[in-house]
């Protein structure tokens, strides 16, 4: 027992429904509030990992709290393993450094704003941490919900458009996700993972056929993995900078948790494999990469390009994962937090950069290396880090990544690996050689800018927006050249992951 | 952080010939340095940066025996010799790096498949496929045949310091690479032939060449196939060879882009023919300049004679191979010559030498840097060619081995004799200079041809050509792609039911297969 997991998500909870009777008092108070509520997060994130040092270290980490003081199987349990934490860990920091670069960004309706965007975080910390499978889908209605209405945040016909598209592919997901929930209740009479985990075997193979298509197909929506992907770059398009990261950085990486939860501790990887599964589901993903990298060429539109490499790196983590082999895991959890950085790095470099642009078209992207140099030069680094450059964090997972693949004999998965990046230098360059163009405005065109700007307040802070670039590319950076720091917690989560019974008897034991 | 820490440290290996090489590559990149001081005016600072960069990280490339770390130092290399091409163009640099970044990326897949296939440790490869398969990916960097497209005009582009660091040494990396990987015992087939053919195209190539820089970085490609070719030979004389040649070429050809520089500041052009009086206005130029083209066209006494030599003496002894590397000499001493001839002997008036040579009129003035840094290259050549076992003790066997200078000597002289008959009866070969050489050249011929074949014949502005065809024809592709796939949005849904369909159905499927 221990409460402080809790309070990991009531905390962002709290401050979600706290935020409107603050606008009350004073509407400046806001920003300190916000800023109090992520740092009481980082705090008790950082008092969990200092107080478990030693078991830690061990390898036998882990927390549980139970809800009302009901026992598991009966009531609904959070508990906290290796792969949570360092879940937690990562979207904890990214949702820290993007709040910060929202206080800066974001200068219209801030109020509404902070409470979608605590909210997302208390759903995000809520799906990484709990242990019952209807709490998972009340989490994933949630992060729905509020990321559905941050896509339609700035109200043009274009972003509503989106936020509809998206709410209806990720409605129908989390529909298909409650059918398979409804499915488990009624056959095994539980809801608690380490209970169904122990009895899902005895199911009867068409049952079990059905509970599996049912979450794979609502998984992979959720993902945007091949047949699913049309909602993805369009949403990622119309959203602000940072609900954009977000999107990018937190929640697809809160659904790959997610699928890694229950295809290996709830349903268990020998199901998938005596269905056959594990073989379509690799190359679907690697097609769905393939795909992604190829649309990524086309696009005339930054932000778009940004959301479809995005489909090629989470069909690639997806695709290495599905290896099911230690190293797959390693280069996997790797890539994923590597890419958490880079992505949410780019999208608030791309803030900053067209804050002054007409559009995000590829056209109007001239010369905006030349005004904003230095945040230029941090997004160039960036990218190379999504090429896989040393000394940034893009190499050393991409490394891992082509390793595992190549261990396993998979030569397509490694193919794509090397086309991604190959493909990749393609559409950046010439998205960076038009950012170093020089432009000659005349006067109309200045006008025609300054009347289209988007609606930026007084208080946009420009100090803040691109400090947090710099941060991103710091981070990426420092932990290229340090990224065996995460030796550590990768093995831990590798071994939380491949060990299920462990899981099932800490749950259902502790 | 300490384990990566002493897992670096640890995977240094400081036996055979690779402490030798990597003391040379420190002092080559030093003389670059030097020279650089004049030639770089701006942002010097930064220069220095990206050099120091791509020291280190070249010495990591030459030392270590773990792949992650060679890989990290061959892609740090690429990034700081990109960067540094920015002195001259944005447009090379761009080029540059997605060549450069091709090849490592079939170096990448390469080298972990290595791995994965049991050889943990960057070692002697036995399996002939890995062999074919990291010789392509070293391909791009280090100009083997057919990869060697893009050698010529960067080369010739870039800033001459530059040219000098990426033609002295950065090519060399792929080749000390090979060192570690080829068996000893047995060598390379393919890679004796594409060394071979090296030799003869680019041999030809700088032959046919008016510019001095383009000239060079041919004469570069030719100097690597006998790299390339003693490698592919195998054995310990061939080895030996091979690592002498990478020395003797690195000096050489450093001092000659350091030179050519100089030469280029001197007369404003860099086309052989126009140069007058080089040997009054700048004698240590001058003598530097030929004393490097005698290394290259093996003559005796210099570095290059006794490197060449030990790859010959480890062919199988026979007519053929005595014929045959007669005549690949004969081509690198006409190339050599052939400049020599034009600089120096060539419509040249040397009737007021010591005049013009007291009087010190030139338009460039004369550095100590450049001085000393072509002093060292000078003392480098003159020094392997009379030591050629060099201090240590790894080449010792070389103090027992007979380079039959006196055989050479004859060479030389049956070199000189043919190439000055043959200078005089074709008025020296001389050929109309090529505009300029660059890769959108390349592709610009190549579409005239294929729009020859068509219809009319039509001309592309060069200066955007990648962006109006070879962006476009991506483009349009995966345009097409996209609206294929992307239909209607009820036909996007249509796909959850479908997808649900295949997934239940997917074992009647799957026992089809």
């Amino acid at each position: 027992m221990d409460i402080k997991i809790l309070f990991l998500i009531l905390v962002p909870l709290g401050t979600a429904f706290l935020i409107p009777f603050i606008d009350l008092i004073n509407a400046k108070l806001r920003r300190f509030f916000v800023l109090l509520g992520i740092l009481l997060e980082s705090y008790l994130i950082i008092s969990i990992i200092i107080n478990n040092y030693q078991s830690l270290k061990s390898g036998d980490f882990f927390l549980q709290y139970y809800l009302g003081g009901w026992q598991p199987p009966i009531g609904i349990s959070l508990a906290m393993d290796a792969l949570s934490l360092v879940f937690a860990v990562i979207t904890a920091l990214s949702l820290f450094l993007i709040v910060i670069y929202s206080i800066g960004y974001i200068g219209h309706h801030e109020g509404k704003y902070y409470v979608l965007y605590f909210l997302i975080a208390a759903a995000s910390m809520g799906a990484i941490l709990t242990a019952d499978m209807f709490n998972i889908y009340v989490f994933i209605e949630m992060l729905t919900i509020t990321s559905g209405a941050l896509i339609g945040f700035k109200r043009s016909q274009e972003a509503s458009a989106a936020a509809i598209k998206y709410l209806i592919y990720n409605v129908l997901a989390g529909l298909l996700f409650f059918l398979g929930v409804l499915l488990i209740y009624f056959n095994l009479g539980t809801l608690n993972m380490a209970d169904i985990s122990q009895h899902f075997a005895s199911l009867e193979s068409g049952i079990q056929l059905f509970i599996t298509a049912i979450f794979l197909t609502a998984i992979l929506i959720k993902m945007g993995v091949f047949p699913f992907l049309f909602w993805l770059p369009k949403s990622y398009d119309t959203a602000p900078s940072p609900v954009t990261a977000v999107l990018s950085g937190v929640l697809s990486k809160v659904y790959l948790y997610i699928f890694i939860r229950i295809f290996w501790t709830v349903i268990g990887f020998k199901t998938l494999e005596a269905l056959n599964l594990n073989i379509l589901l690799l190359d679907l993903a690697l097609f769905s990469s393939f795909l992604g990298h190829l649309f990524a060429l086309q696009s005339d539109n930054i932000k778009r390009l940004l959301g479809y490499s995005s489909i090629g790196h989470i069909g690639m983590i997806t695709a290495v994962i599905m290896l099911n082999t230690e190293a797959g895991f390693y280069g996997g959890i790797l890539h994923i937090i590597s890419h958490m950085f880079m992505k949410a790095g780019l999208f608030v470099a791309c803030g900053y950069l067209l804050q002054y642009t007409r559009s995000h078209a590829y056209r109007d992207f001239k010369g905006v290396g030349i005004r904003n140099r230095s945040v230029f030069v941090a997004f160039i680094a960036l990218l190379l880090s999504m090429i896989g450059m040393p000394p940034l964090l893009g190499f050393a997972s991409k490394w891992y990544v082509l390793m595992a693949f190549l261990e396993a004999r998979s030569y397509f998965g490694a193919f794509i690996v090397i086309f991604g990046s190959l493909t990749a230098v393609i559409y950046y360059l010439r998205y960076i050689a038009k950012g170093f163009e020089e432009i000659k405005l005349t006067e109309d065109d200045l006008k025609e800018e300054i009347y289209s700007r988007p609606l930026l307040s007084v208080l946009y802070r420009e100090k803040i927006v691109s400090f947090i670039t710099y941060a991103y590319t710091a981070i990426i950076i420092g932990f290229g050249l340090g990224f065996r720091f995460f030796d550590l917690p990768l093995r831990m989560s590798i071994e939380s992951v491949m060990n299920v019974e462990r899981y099932i008897e800490l749950v259902l034991g502790g | 952080m300490a384990v990566i820490w002493q897992q670096f440290l640890s995977s240094f290996q400081f036996d055979s010939y690779f402490p030798l090489l990597a003391e040379v590559g420190v002092i080559l990149t030093l003389m670059t340095a030097l020279a650089a001081w004049n030639y770089i005016k701006e942002n010097k600072f930064w220069y220095y940066i990206l050099t120091f960069v791509y020291l280190l990280s070249s010495l990591v490339v030459i030392l270590t025996n773990d792949w992650f770390f060679f890989l990290f130092g061959w892609e740090m290399v690429t990034l700081a010799t990109t960067f540094m091409l920015a002195w001259s163009d944005w447009k090379l640099v761009r080029q540059y790096f997605v060549i450069q970044f091709s090849g490592s990326s079939i170096l990448l897949f390469g080298a972990l498949a290595a791995n994965a296939f049991g050889y943990a440790k960057i070692g002697a490869i036995n399996s002939i496929p890995l062999q074919f398969l990291l010789i392509m990916g070293i391909g791009m960097k280090s100009g083997l045949f057919l990869f060697h497209f893009w050698l010529p005009p960067i080369h010739s582009e870039a800033p001459a310091p530059v040219s000098a660091i990426l033609s002295g040494w950065v090519v060399k990396l792929g080749y000390i690479f090979l060192l570690k990987i080829i068996p000893l015992e047995k060598g390379n087939t393919f890679l004796f032939l594409l060394g071979l053919a090296m030799v003869i195209y680019a041999g030809w190539q700088a032959l046919r060449s008016a510019d001095l820089k383009i000239m060079l970085a041919y004469s570069t490609v030719s100097q690597l196939g006998f790299i390339a070719l003693a490698i592919g030979t195998g054995g310990k004389y061939a080895f030996y060879g091979a690592v002498l040649h990478i020395i003797a070429h690195g000096f050489a050809k450093t001092t000659l882009f350091i030179s050519s520089g100089i030469w280029q500041k001197e007369y404003g052009t860099r086309i052989i023919y126009d140069f007058r009086d080089a040997l009054s206005r700048r004698p240590i130029t001058s003598a530097a300049t030929i004393l490097s083209f005698f290394s290259l066209g093996a003559v005796v006494f210099t570095a290059g004679y006794n490197s060449k030599y030990l790859i010959k003496s480890a062919q199988n002894a026979g007519l053929l191979s005595t014929v045959v590397f007669f005549l690949l000499g004969l081509l690198s001493f006409l190339y050599a010559g052939r400049v020599i001839y034009w600089l120096f002997i060539k419509d040249q008036d040397y009737s007021n030498f010591i005049k013009d040579l007291k009087s010190g009129f030139n338009h460039y003035q004369i550095y100590t840097h450049d001085i000393l840094a072509l002093l060292i290259g000078m003392v480098g050549i003159i020094g392997i060619g009379f030591w050629p076992e060099l201090p240590g003790n790894i080449l010792t066997a070389l103090v027992e081995k007979d380079f039959h200078l006196v055989s050479g000597l004859r060479d030389t002289l049956v070199y000189l004799v043919i190439s000055a008959y043959l200078f005089y009866n074709n008025r020296g070969f001389k050929v109309e200079a090529r505009n300029n050489l660059s890769l959108e050249n390349y592709l610009q011929l190549f579409l005239n041809f294929v729009y020859g074949l068509s219809r009319r014949s039509v001309r592309f502005d060069t200066e955007k050509i990648f962006e109006t065809f070879f962006y476009n024809a991506i483009f349009n592709a995966s345009r097409q792609l996209h609206d294929f796939i992307y239909q209607d949005f009820t036909i996007q849904l249509l796909w959850i039911p479908i997808f649900l369909t295949v997934l239940l159905l997917w074992q009647q499927i799957y026992s089809y297969f």
